[in-house]
């Protein structure tokens, strides 16, 4: 199964390209690298300054699929483990 | 109204896709980062384990059942062909030694 918008939130984010947008830490705002590990709250990227950590629930990422097109998403909807995340539902508002 | 859940299949179907994407990652990064592969795996038998699937046989032989490293042949495990009794293959781990057999017919 591909990786869509639609079910990104369901599916792999680990090895995929982020961008940080917005985050309660200054420091991490406009990084970018490769989504290294994931955890229940945080996600690890290491970018070309070194690994950071990332809360999922105070940022905003900007995440390039696999066929190119970039999809900005509410670290809020990604919250839970990753083997967590495949059963939930996401209510459409957008 | 309870809330509705994805249908049990596409979230094997997104399980499976799940796995093989990570499993692409962790074999082609086994060699440079050891440990992110065995991370990834990790959560690929996570994945697997709360849709109840089961990871695929090529996959899981390549995998040390002990410590989760990805095996790579020649790098981090030592296959060889034994014939006591009866003939097998013998993969051993070499960063925890746990020994795998396989028999051959
Ligand atoms: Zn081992």
């Amino acid at each position: 199964m591909k990786i869509t918008p639609g079910n990104l939130t369901r599916h792999e984010i680990i090895g995929m390209e982020a961008h940080v947008v917005m985050s309660s830490d200054p420091g991490h705002v406009c990084r970018r690298g490769l989504i290294a590990d994931e955890s229940k709250e945080m996600i690890h990227i290491s970018t070309e300054t070194g690994n950071i950590m990332v809360s999922k629930m105070t940022s905003v990422f900007d995440f390039t699929l696999p066929n190119g097109t970039v999809v900005r998403v509410d670290g809020h909807k990604l919250r839970g483990t990753p083997e967590n995340r495949i059963k939930k539902r996401q209510s459409r508002r957008w | 109204m309870p809330k509705k859940r994805p249908r049990q299949s596409e979230a094997k179907r997104l399980a499976r896709a799940r796995i093989k994407l990570l499993w692409k990652q962790a074999s082609e990064i086994a060699k440079t980062d050891p440990e992110g592969a065995r991370q990834r795996m990790k959560v690929a038998f996570k994945v697997a384990q709360k849709v109840r699937i089961k990871v695929p046989q090529e996959i899981k032989k390549k995998i040390c059942r002990r410590c989760g490293m990805v095996l790579v042949p020649g790098e981090n495990c030592r296959v060889r062909i034994r014939n006591n009794r009866s003939k097998h293959l013998t993969v051993t781990c070499i960063a925890c030694g746990n020994i795998t057999r396989y028999y051959v017919r």
